[in-house]
């Protein structure tokens, strides 16, 4: 680490086994639900414990950025950038058991220096504090159970993806959606 | 090293098929006036090639394969530049509809030229070849030209777990709306 290239860390301990986070970490398709100033991302190949994803930032020139990732299952997951003006080179999710039902998460993220960095809002970019709070969000849409365990009241609408598909229960009613075309009325 | 990737739309033999076919490079690799083989052992190739682009250029490259895999390419003599060495690495694209090229090529020119603006000319010289890539296989006669595989079905291709997306809960005080995680208070406006 240099003043020139400093690497950012942080870390936060989550409700969930190292399984779900790795599932999580490894679902490039799926970064877009959760990553912040990401507009788009997805796999772009897999090959055993390698990977390349390619995402697009939500900035005005919906900048391309093209990572190759490797993997170590339930331990680690490292990116490192190939393609993209971004002021990121490597960054390295690791994480392991905390406890009952409770794993530890730790995000480096090693940057690059570029004049543009010194402009303001730029270290807002894959800022370590925030990307573990959107990734705690993403693990209790996993684990409702434990985000919603406390919740009082009468369930009026819940959507739920499940292997059925996309369900739906209205006051207790359930329901089974089908995925059509955006042109179909 | 500069690294790009190149996303083409053909099956991964033919894209390697091309890549180590030395004798065509001339036909879409930009500035490949020649090239030669001049002697091939097993998987490794010695070529000699000759380029033009800001100035020509003549070198002997040995070409190491990895049948459908990658291929390793090194300068073995040459006086005008001071290295050029890189590799292209072939997967199956996730969506199944080609193949993802993951180019690497380290430049050293060995004048007094600043690095940047080699890695400006290499990055330049990477774009420029995948785009050539892909056009070369576009224009492919039909019959040498393999049918690009179907797109996989997004479902077959990924299997994830139960989750929930979304919860509206009528309380005392209004509406608890819980979004993927994150929970928004609605009150009753006459509550």
């Amino acid at each position: 680490m240099s003043f020139l290239t400093p690497t950012r860390r942080s870390t936060a301990t989550l409700r969930c086994d190292a399984g779900l986070l790795y599932e999580i970490l490894t679902d490039y398709d799926s970064y877009v639900e959760w990553l912040p100033r990401i507009s788009q991302s997805k796999s772009l190949a897999t090959e055993g414990d390698l990977a390349i994803a390619e995402f697009h930032l939500a900035n005005a020139k919906k900048d391309r950025w093209v990572v190759e990732c490797i993997h170590t299952r339930n331990k680690m997951v490292l990116w490192r950038t190939i393609e993209g003006k971004v002021p990121v080179t490597q960054v390295e999710w690791t994480m392991e058991p905390a406890g009952e039902g409770q794993s530890r998460v730790s995000l480096a993220v090693e940057r690059r220096f570029q004049w543009s960095n010194l402009l303001p809002g730029t270290g807002k970019f894959l800022n370590t504090p925030a990307v573990l709070k959107s990734l705690q969000g993403q693990v209790s849409s996993f684990l409702p159970e434990i985000a919603l365990a406390d919740e009082e009241g009468e369930k009026i609408l819940e959507l739920a993806e499940t292997e059925e598909g996309v369900v739906c229960w209205i006051r207790g009613k359930k329901y089974v959606l089908k995925e059509t075309s955006p042109d179909s009325v | 090293m500069i690294k790009a990737v190149i996303n083409v739309t053909a099956p991964r033999q033919q894209v390697f098929s091309i890549l180590s076919d030395y004798p065509n490079y001339k036909h879409w690799v930009p500035g490949c006036e020649r090239c030669n083989v001049t002697s091939s052992s097993g998987n490794t190739s010695d070529t000699e090639i000759i380029i033009s682009s800001m100035k020509r250029i003549e070198l002997g490259v040995r070409f190491e394969a990895q049948p459908g895999h990658a291929l390793n390419f090194r300068m073995t003599k040459g006086k005008d530049l001071k290295a050029y060495s890189g590799t292209y690495r072939l997967m199956d694209s996730t969506d199944g509809t080609g193949t993802v090229v993951i180019a690497e090529l380290e430049i050293e020119v060995g004048m007094m030229v600043p690095k940047f603006m080699v890695d400006k000319m290499t990055r330049k010289m990477m774009d420029d070849t995948g785009v050539a890539l892909r056009k070369y296989i576009a224009s492919a006669p039909a019959p040498a030209r393999a049918a690009a595989p179907a797109a996989r079905p997004a479902a077959a291709a990924k299997r994830r777990r139960a989750r929930q997306i979304l919860r509206v809960t009528k309380t005392a005080a209004g509406y608890n709306v819980w979004l993927l995680g994150e929970t928004f208070a609605v009150k009753n406006p006459g509550g």
